[in-house]
Order: C-alpha cells, then structure tokens, then sequence
C-alpha cells in the first residue's frame, strides 16, 4: 500500500513538474511572441503615422495647385453656372420637359467627350517615399 | 480530546495533531511516535497539504485572472505619451512626431573604410565620399555618416552588418505642410518644447488640454483639431503674398472667422516662416501680425462708433452730420480724407469714411459712454486666445474729449486685428461678441463663450451700412459676384518717429460675407503698400487692401461651402428684411 503510494506520487511530481516546465516554456515563448508583435503593431503605427504625414505633405494646397494649373484645363465656375436642382431641367440642352424624345443621361453625354481631357495622364509618384527627405530637400 | 500535558514540547503538538489527523492516537493521547509507518504517514501528509495548497492558488490564478491583468496593465503605464498631432478641421496633419533613425559610425572600430564605404554607396546615392572617408580616418569615436535614415533604409544598412557603425533613434516634430498656417501652429525646439503658436499652448496653458487628449494604455494621443481649413488657409495666404508682391509692402495679414461660433477658419501673417526649419522664426518681421501686435486700425474701427451711436439710440439712419469745417481737437485739427464740406446723412458719413462725423457721433454719445462701450467690446484688455503671442491694447492714459475723437475712427486706440474681427462678427451676427478661438469648437459650447452686447437691431443696420459701403462707398472694389460681400475700409496713417507720416499707411478692409446673414468675417491689412502707376499713383485701402479682400473673398467662398446666388442682395434690401438671425 505504502510503497504504491509513493510511487504514484513519484510518478505524480514527474508529471506535475513536466507540465509545470511545459506551461512555464510556452509562457515564455507567448511572452516572446507578445513582446515581438507588440514591436511590429508600434513599427506599424509609425508606419501609419508616416504615410499620413506623406499624404498630408502631398495634399498641400499650394503642391495641388501647382499640379491642377500644369495638368487640369479647369477653371474657377462662374457664378452663371452654379444652378439649383430645380433648374436642370430648363438648362439641360435636349431636356426639355415634356418631349419624350430627351436622351436618359444627358449629363453623362455631355461629359463623355471630355472625361479624357480630365483625367489626363497621371504621373507615376516615387517609388520610396521619403518625407524627411523631401521636406528638407525644399528647405535647401 | 485529550489535552497534551504541559512537559510536552510544540513540535511534539503538531505531530500529534497530524497523527490525529490520520486517526492513530493512542490512549494517552499522544501519538506513537517510535512506528515508522506513521512518519511515513506524516510526510504523506505533509506532502499532500503542499500539493493541496499550490493546486489550490492554481486554481485561484485561473479562475480569478483579473488580478494578474492588473498587475501587467500598471506596468505599462509608464509608457511615454508621444505629443499629440496637429490636425486641420478636416483632418489634415499639420504636425506630427516621427521617429527617424541617424547612422554613426566609430571611427576606432571601423577595420576597413573601403570596404564600408562600398557597402553604404549604394544605399546611400547622395553620400560625399570623399568626406566620409575623412571622417572615417579621424581618431574620433563618434562621427554622423547620415542623419535622418527612414525606418526602411535603417533596416537595410543594418542588414549590411559593418562593423562600428549603428543608429540613434531620435524623433522628430515634422510640419507636412510646410509654412503654411506657420503662425498658429508655431513650432518647437530640439527637445519637442513648444516656443509658440499652439505648439507652445499645448506645453504651456493648455497642458490640461493636451493630457486630456492621451490615452496612457495605447501609449498614444488624439490630435488637436484646429478650427482652421488649411484650403481657405492657402487661398488666403496666396492672396496676401500676391498683394505684398505688387504693392511692395512690408506685410500684410488676413483672418477669416466663422461669424457664428468664432472660429478662426484662417489667420495669416506674412511674411512667415517654416516652422521645419524655424530659424526665421524670431526676426522681428516674422511676428504673428494677427495677435501677437497691434495696431491703429484707422477708419474700419468707425464701425464700432457708429455701432455704439445706434445702440445707445442718439442717432438712427436719418441723422445729419454738418461735415464743412474741420473740428479742433487739442492742438490739431480733425479733417475728412475725402471732404465733402456739406451736410451728410449717416449712411453717406459712413460710405465716404468722414471723420469729422464720426468724432462728432461719438461725442454725442458721451466721452464716459464712449469708453464703457470699447470696454465692453474687451477692447481695452488684452484678447487671450489659444496662440499664446497676444498684444495688450494701446490707450491713451488720461482719456479726455481728443481721445474720443480720434478713437472713433481708429487712431490713439491700438488693438489686436483679431480682437476687431471678433467685434465685427457681433456687429453683424445679432450682436453677440464671440471670443475667438483657433480649435474646432462644438456648436453647443459657443453660447458659453459668447454674450450680447447689442441689440439686434443694431446688428441689422450695421449690416444695411456695410453692405452699403460696397454697393456704393469705398469698398466697391471689394465685390465677389455672388456673395453679397460688404464692409468697410480703412487707411490708417502709421506714426514714424512720434508723428502720423503721410507716406506710410495701414490699409485694411474689415467685412464681412454673405451680407443678409454674415456667415464669415475678414479683415485683410496691408502693411505700407506702396502706389503704382495702375492705381494712379494712390495708395488707400480702396486700391489695395480692398481689392485684395474681394479676391480673397471670390476664392475662399466656395471653399467654404457657400453657394453663390444670382439673386441680388442689396442694402435695402437688408434694410427692410424682417428682423433676424
């Protein structure tokens, strides 16, 4: 009785003490992948951080109106042309209430022809961006 | 139970108290201690409380895990909070802290220059050779080979494993944007301590505000969100640079303000700086103009007399002022820029900016009401906003008859523009003075920050007059098609060696836009603008300052998301709206 006693026991520490070094070593390799992804979630904010500075620099208003007056063949609207919703109807050529006939989407026609010289062509941006960089380039 | 006699020792106590346990006493009480199955017992007991006792806290870690979660989050804490961002009213970042990383290398431990040096060139394009080569053969133990590596090169040149050199992470305070809004924002020193602007407010009065912004378990911070629109920002700064250009002055400056919240939604200040490279900051032309000096604002602070004679109801639209002879005040006199030498009404005193009217409508106030009237208007404190350059106002000390005079019209009285624009905002939204502010501001907390100081009334005929002023008067030249500007113009003479000099002139045109029910108001100054031939060779507001205020006008409305209108908006009509907004 005794000596099965103690052999159980025996036998009860070994696999207590395993499973406590296996807890103990995945502990340690969680903590290790914890501190690790921890790492990569602060170089990913940096990296956030980063690109929405960039995208702040490359949205200076004086930079878009650079690019708009060297691409764009756009112009401030005049007054006359800013209407109400109500008006469409009477400015709208072909869109006369009334004739059957009115084309569905004469919008859309009229800015087919134009959609090209609009979009334009779009300039291939640098392939690293380097913000610090750029920003004391152009204090020089 | 059998009390142990007293010659019994303790640990004879507690071994007996196990056996008990175990239920092997004998008679007397106490256990057999000489039979060698009960010790084996007792360690079997011994060993089973042990066990019993860590299963137990195991337990009790696993089903009450809070507890350990608590003590990792305190740690934690200490993290330090970055400073937090600047954004624009829709979300552009004006400033923001990056972390960059700066290779050096020690000389000392470098073993072969040649071959570190044909292993960097390639990554770094632009690297001086010849000088790094130097630097590398000095016996230093510290030298830079590049500063401000991005995060993604660092990786790569550390990759290259040389030996002798590494990185120094520093971060950096970075202005995306540049020079634009420079004067609000400010800037900050090496150590990321704000020296002006709302930089310096962040560090300085408003600490309380920044730590609300942070969130200590994120290790981060939200981003304060100015009220300012960095698109009407460059319209407006464009405009100015434009003016300063053509009329070869010496500066200028233009706020526009949300009439009805107090809303700075632009404020410039030229010449500026770029805040990346602040070393221009501290010239003395580089002050912030908008609140950080102040000036004799001249013939635009009329507007605030005639204001105070209406409200306190000694002269309506109908009154006459005889305008033929210029007043005496002290030792000099008071005349008209552009005499009439007849009687006027009051819109016509207004229109052709007459100075012997308005000194004479502010005396028929009253010397003593004059002055309760600025008071209220908070133009005799300083104007405290979240810029921390704020100029206190210039008075006179001893103020008499003179005094009042000239301060009807904008001399002997200097104040902040800011603290004008905000005046004009009451004169023309219902009459209520709003303290500005240069952070986004919820529409519910703007009655808080504001309190009536005229009557409605009041407010209506200021905006029929104003409107007035543009129609017909000196501000025509100030008319954006469609947006019902009006306004009034100043050209105040400047002192130059303790006397008003002829030659040099504050010109400036405070207004306001659309004038039925004003959303924004602008001042926009000019600083000794000189004449040219195309202006005739005249060099007052209406030629300058005016019409750079309709430019800026014509460009930021329909940023501002004002729909133009075909539909006149005329003075009368104003006039004769039911009383409103």
């Amino acid at each position: 009785m005794m000596r099965f006693l103690n052999s159980v026991l025996v036998v009860a520490i070994l696999v207590s003490a395993s499973i406590v070094y296996g807890l103990e070593r995945q502990s340690r390799l969680t903590d290790g992948r914890l501190t690790k992804i921890r790492g990569e979630i602060a170089e990913e904010r940096e990296q956030i951080r980063r690109l929405r500075a960039e995208w702040s620099h490359l949205n200076t208003p004086a930079r878009l109106e650079q690019l708009a007056v060297k691409h764009l063949q756009h112009q401030p609207s005049p007054v006359s042309q800013v209407i109400k919703l109500n008006e469409v109807a009477e400015r709208v050529p072909g869109l006369t209430p009334g004739s059957g006939a009115a084309p569905q989407d004469a919008i859309a026609e009229m800015l087919d022809g134009n959609v090209a010289a609009i979009v334009g062509e779009v300039p291939a941006g640098p392939k690293e961006p380097d913000l610090i960089g750029n920003i004391l380039k152009g204090l020089q | 139970m059998t009390v142990p006699s007293d010659k019994v020792t303790f640990l004879q106590v507690v071994r007996w108290l196990f056996a008990k346990a175990l239920g092997r006493t004998d008679a007397t009480g106490l256990p057999n201690f000489k039979q060698g199955r009960s010790r084996g017992r007792l360690v079997l007991a011994v060993f089973i409380l042990c066990f019993a006792i860590i299963s137990g806290r195991i337990i009790q870690l696993a089903a009450f895990d809070q507890g350990y979660d608590r003590i990792r989050t305190s740690s934690t804490v200490n993290v330090r909070i970055p400073r937090p961002d600047i954004v624009d009213r829709s979300g552009f970042v004006l400033a923001t802290d990056l972390r960059s990383g700066s290779m050096f290398a020690n000389p000392r431990k470098v073993n072969d220059i040649d071959e570190a040096i044909e292993l960097l060139t390639p990554h770094l394009p632009n690297l001086d050779v010849k000088k790094l080569r130097k630097k590398l053969k000095s016996k230093k133990g510290f030298v830079w080979v590049k500063r401000e590596v991005t995060p993604r090169l660092q990786e790569t040149l550390h990759d290259l494993g040389i030996a002798g050199f590494g990185f120094r992470n520093e971060t950096r305070r970075i202005y995306p944007m540049g020079a634009l809004g420079a004067h609000v924002l400010g800037f900050v020193d090496v150590d990321s301590v704000g020296l002006a602007g709302i930089e310096k407010y962040l560090d300085d009065r408003g600490r309380l505000f920044a730590a609300s912004l942070a969130d200590p378990h994120k290790a981060a911070a939200a981003p304060v969100e100015l009220s300012v629109d960095v698109r009407v920002q460059h319209g407006l700064t464009e405009e100015l640079k434009r003016a300063v250009k053509k009329f070869k002055a010496k500066g200028a400056l233009g706020i526009v303000m949300d009439a009805k919240t107090g809303e700075v939604v632009a404020a410039s200040s030229l010449p500026d700086f770029n805040p990346n490279d602040p070393k221009d900051a501290l010239k003395k032309d580089r002050i912030n103009r908008f609140t950080g000096g102040v000036f004799e604002m001249g013939s635009v602070f009329k507007a605030v007399t005639f204001a105070m004679a209406f409200d306190k109801g000694t002269v309506n639209l109908g009154s006459r002022f005889d305008v033929r002879a210029p007043l005496k005040a002290g030792g000099s006199r008071i005349d008209d820029f552009h005499p009439q030498r007849r009687i006027l009404t009051v819109p016509e005193v207004f229109t052709y900016s007459s100075n012997i009217g308005t000194a004479k409508m502010a005396l028929g106030v009253g010397i003593v009401e004059h002055q309760a009237f600025l008071k209220k208007f908070g133009f005799f404190e300083r104007l405290r906003t979240e810029v921390p350059e704020a100029a206190a106002p210039l008075r006179p000390r001893r103020w008499g008859t003179v005094s009042t005079m000239t301060a009807s019209f904008g001399h002997g009285i200097s104040v902040q523009p800011l603290q004008l624009v905000a005046a004009a905002a009451a004169l023309v939204n219902g009459g209520r003075l709003i303290t500005p502010t240069f952070l986004k501001r919820d529409a519910e907390l703007v009655a808080s920050h504001s309190r009536q100081v005229l009557r409605a009334e009041t407010s209506r005929k200021m905006r029929y007059l104003f409107r007035l002023n543009v129609e017909k008067g000196t501000g025509r030249k100030a008319k954006a098609e469609g947006y019902a500007v009006g306004g009034k113009t100043g050209t105040a003479e400047k002192v130059v060696r303790g006397r008003y000099s002829k030659k040099h002139r504050f010109n400036s045109f405070l207004g306001a836009f659309p004038m039925d029910d004003p959303r924004y108001v602008l001042v926009v100054s000019i600083d000794e603008p000189q004449p040219l031939p195309e202006t005739h060779g005249y060099a007052t507001s209406g030629w300058n300052a005016v019409p750079t205020a309709g430019k800026v006008i014509s460009r930021i409305a329909p940023l501002l998301g004002l729909r133009p209108r075909t539909e006149p908006v005329t003075a009368d009509g104003i006039l004769n709206a039911r009383l409103g907004g």
